[in-house]
């Protein structure tokens, strides 16, 4: 998967959001938007995550969550992943 | 000293519709709603008879955020949940938190949830599997759902002995009241296994009808899956007096055995056993009981032994019973069996009918009591019994009184 | 009527080993049996980074048994071993008279995963004994089997909090006199292939073993083990001189409503913990020991340590998680924990957990032990074991030293 522009991952992480919370849809999501601010309990988030990973072909190891805080930050996560992927041989 | 316990508020998700009315309404007017039903999954087919539930849609009951975490079995105990406690006039706050317990049946948790999970994994070989799959298919699901809902801090499980979980459930829930533990309890149980795994696995283990289910009928050949959640409210009598509630039925007995003989096929001392057990335990002579919503499951082998017990337990009693199994109308539900059939049961000593079993063809050899063939049949029902008896010889009865006796 | 209840046959399987022997060793000298290879178990991962496993040594093929998944299989064992031990089988009524009560989350993954793979493959219908070794009843019905027993018997499923619900209702049928004896504990396979998935993406596993109150935990390890404990009245039991381990005293189960299915809410936890020790009649000043729940994961083991602080209220109780040693067998926890609770209270000592930093944020007085070494001596005669499920639902049982 080539390296994606920052309104498609955004898009897929907003997909990815209202697919755990269909209420979502009703909600303006942007970059900045804070994660816990979304009412999803931990169970959600991790779901979240692995709809992400699921989107993107990617692997979200633990310790990238910890600046999982906003959509932005969680778009340059993908984005580097999505960037070490392109970069090496394909598997 | 031990408590006595009445049932106040009943609630029903079925193959015969959402609620008690539509439950009662298929049951009386004796049609079946065991269909050809095709299932397809992953480029698999089968088409079995089976009695999915019928006129359920799940954002009418759960709002879309509240769907994503809900495998079909957690929401048809909700919903019936939700009934059963309006039935008695219950709202959130007037559980006694503390005071009353949730205990739920149920065979294999989130069937659907599970298959789709295997698909993905097995079929498309992804790599990586949602982890919402453990929330939604773990047994404790439903009863997590039901406690959040009414508030309830008290005790609460599930049981899961398959065909039988509903039963023991409420046999549990109305021992813990009798004995003090709790003043109330919502308990029965649901299961939602009509999926393409669940056909194939009982399938395979040949206990399938692909025809129909005719319990105690001659030419019987297997049981039909059904799903659906049956939920009663069962109460301390004094405290469902003082506020008044209509009282469905008090539950005087439950008995409980084991078959320790085979993990598939029983043996009539085993139900015999735990029939006779809830008869001491409400204190009531064999011929004092009028109506038995039996196990019947349509399996030769159920249907001959289940009548064998009847006769064990009850002598020549057995031929003034009416004995009838309401899964000929709405399918063999594991989990949900015995809530629903419990519903059943309470609605028969209400109205004074015995529910028919349908699809019945005449008797044989091994069958020849009183099936309230393919009609229902009003009789005097003082004193019933709801027997459920699990694969592995797991045996559960309730012995219910409509009336309540000085 | 509220007879006392007695701890007669203890029976285990699990990562430290099979039988009771080989998993109080284990405990004593503080040696845990996380190092299983997740690869061995799951050979179609692709990536698993450090996680462990807790396995039950010996062969994984179901030789011998092919209608008995491997929960069913270690429940059978454990049965065996606690039944033969409490002198019972034997008695008049025991057949009639004893409950079989067994906790499982998940039944037989073994059989599911199969069946999957069957199906995927679009070869024949699964196996004809699927149903019966999927089937959660499975070990209960193999027990009840393989003694002739006819009482009473189910299966509770309630997640991690399964087995301890189980040996809470045995107590309460055997305390009540609706049975005389009661076979009851819980087991729990590993889970297959399609669950541990599940897991990992629940990012809750722990890279290595785990390591419960820890400064450094990062989670759980899964593992997989039964164990059965025998029930019998008090006094009939010293009537007739069999050896008693300790005295069931207490039992409570609670839900706190499952607001947030992964992490449990501490004042559920603090509420079960309180009702069991008045089911005891027993004040928290009376603890010597509490087996915790604590998982290994940041936020359970804190909140379990707020319950637990607020408990005590100041007072010094020792606390450990034996899930460092023999791991988190899910259905079967509660009943290994209260295992390992019983060994320690009739021995008098308690369990430690392998030397690591603590987490001093917690508050609480940790039973470290370097592995190899004896264990710390237990100073009262009462000890809580905790079963905090994931979705809320929670149960402790307290035990007495005879």
């Amino acid at each position: 998967m080539e390296d994606q522009s920052n309104e498609a991952v955004d898009a897929g992480i907003y997909e990815a959001l209202r697919i755990v919370k269909p209420s979502l849809a009703d909600e303006v999501l942007t970059p900045k938007t804070r994660f816990n601010t979304l009412s999803l309990q931990s169970i959600d988030m991790m779901t979240v995550v692995f709809e992400m990973e699921e989107r993107f072909g990617v692997s979200i190891v633990d310790q990238q969550l910890d600046t999982f805080r906003t959509v932005e930050e969680a778009r340059e996560t993908v984005q580097k992943l999505l960037h070490a992927k392109t970069s090496q041989p394909s598997v | 000293m031990t408590r006595r316990v009445v049932v106040t508020g009943i609630g029903c998700v079925s193959s015969l519709g959402v609620g008690t009315s539509a439950l009662w309404e298929g049951l009386v007017r004796a049609r079946t709603a065991i269909t050809p039903t095709r299932l397809v999954q992953a480029g698999l087919e089968v088409t079995l008879p089976a009695a999915p539930v019928t006129g359920f849609v799940p954002l009418d009951h759960f709002t879309a955020d509240e769907l994503p975490m809900r495998d079909a079995f957690a929401q048809y105990a909700v919903v019936a949940a939700r009934e059963a406690m309006r039935d008695a006039g219950l709202g959130r706050g007037e559980t006694i938190p503390g005071d009353t317990a949730v205990v739920l049946g149920s065979g294999g948790g989130g069937e659907h949830t599970r298959e789709e999970a295997a698909v993905r994994l097995f079929g498309e070989r992804k790599l990586r599997c949602s982890p919402m799959l453990v929330p939604k298919t773990n047994n404790q699901a439903a009863v997590g759902f039901v406690s959040m809902e009414f508030q309830v801090t008290g005790p609460s499980f599930v049981i899961s002995t398959g065909c039988a979980a509903a039963t023991h459930a409420i046999a549990q829930a109305f021992h813990m009241i009798r004995h003090g533990v709790v003043r109330r309890a919502i308990t029965g149980g649901s299961e939602a296994p009509v999926a393409l795994s669940v056909f194939q696995a009982f399938d395979a283990a040949r206990v399938l009808s692909h025809t129909t289910c005719r319990p105690f009928s001659r030419e019987r050949d297997g049981m039909v899956i059904g799903e659906g959640g049956g939920i009663l409210v069962l109460e301390e009598l004094e405290s469902a007096r003082k506020r008044g509630a209509f009282i469905y039925a008090e539950v005087l007995g439950a008995g409980m055995s084991a078959d320790a003989s085979s993990s598939v096929y029983p043996r009539e001392q085993g139900p015999a056993q735990a029939i006779a057990m809830a008869l001491r335990e409400a204190r009531l002579n064999a011929d004092q009981i009028d109506y038995i919503n039996a196990h019947g499951t349509g399996t030769q082998v159920n249907d001959r032994v289940e009548t064998m017990a009847i006769k064990l337990a009850f002598g020549e009693h057995a031929r003034e019973l009416t004995v009838s199994s309401t899964k000929s109308l709405h399918g063999h539900t594991f989990g949900g069996a015995g809530g629903i059939e419990t519903v059943a049961t309470l609605l028969a000593l209400k109205h004074g009918v015995a529910p028919p079993t349908v699809n019945y063809l005449g008797p044989d050899a091994d069958c020849d009591l009183d099936y309230a063939p393919n009609d229902p049949k009003p009789r005097r029902i003082d004193v019933a019994l709801k027997q459920s008896f699990a694969f592995g010889g797991l045996n559960a009865v309730l012995v219910l009184r409509r009336d309540v006796v000085q | 009527m509220k007879r006392r209840v007695a701890v007669v046959g203890l029976g285990v399987v699990s990562a430290l080993g099979h039988g009771r022997p080989a998993f109080e060793s284990g405990l004593r000298l503080c040696r845990a049996g996380l190092s299983g290879g997740v690869f061995t178990v799951y050979p179609r991962l692709t990536n698993s980074g450090e996680t462990k496993l807790g396995v039950v040594p010996g062969p994984r093929e179901r030789s011998g048994s092919p209608g008995l998944d491997s929960f069913a299989r270690f429940a059978l064992e454990a049965a065996r071993e606690a039944i033969a031990e409490a002198g019972v089988a034997s008695l008049p009524h025991f057949q009639e008279r004893a409950a079989v009560i067994l906790g499982t989350a998940s039944g037989g993954e073994d059989a599911r995963e199969e069946a999957w793979e069957r199906v995927s493959a679009r070869q024949s219908k699964p196996h004809p004994l699927t149903v019966v070794r999927v089937m959660a009843n499975a070990a209960v019905g193999a027990v009840c089997m393989a003694f002739g027993l006819r009482g009473p018997a189910y299966t509770i499923s309630t997640a991690c909090a399964s087995s301890s619900h189980a040996i809470g209702q045995a107590y309460q049928m055997v305390r009540s006199g609706a049975v005389d004896y009661a076979v009851t504990g819980g087991s729990e396979g590993l889970p297959g292939h399609t669950q541990f998935c599940a897991w990992q993406q629940m990012r809750v596993l722990a890279d290595g073993p785990c390591r419960p109150f820890a400064e450094e935990r990062s989670g759980i390890t899964l593992a997989e083990g039964a164990a059965v404990l025998v029930l019998e009245s008090l006094l009939e039991a010293q009537a007739r001189g069999t050896h008693i381990y300790a005295e069931l005293t207490g039992f409570s189960m609670g839900s706190d409503g499952g607001a947030d299915w992964l992490n449990a809410d501490p004042d559920g936890m603090l509420r079960c913990m309180k009702d069991a020790l008045e089911d005891a009649a027993t004040g928290a000043d009376e603890l010597s020991y509490i087996n915790a729940h604590a998982t290994g994961t940041l936020r359970g083991d804190a909140a379990e340590a707020e319950a637990i602080r607020r408990l005590l209220d100041g007072a010094r109780v020792m606390v450990s998680s034996t899930k460092a040693l023999h791991g988190h067998t899910l259905g079967a926890t509660g009943a290994l924990e209260a295992a390992a609770t019983i060994l320690g209270l009739e021995g008098g000592w308690v369990p430690g957990m392998p030397t690591a930093a603590p987490d001093r944020s917690l508050g609480l007085d940790l039973v470290w032990q370097q592995p190899g070494t004896a264990p710390a001596s237990l100073r009262g005669p009462v000890a809580l074991s905790n079963s905090f499920g994931f979705g809320g639902l929670n149960a402790a049982l307290v035990f007495r030293r005879i």
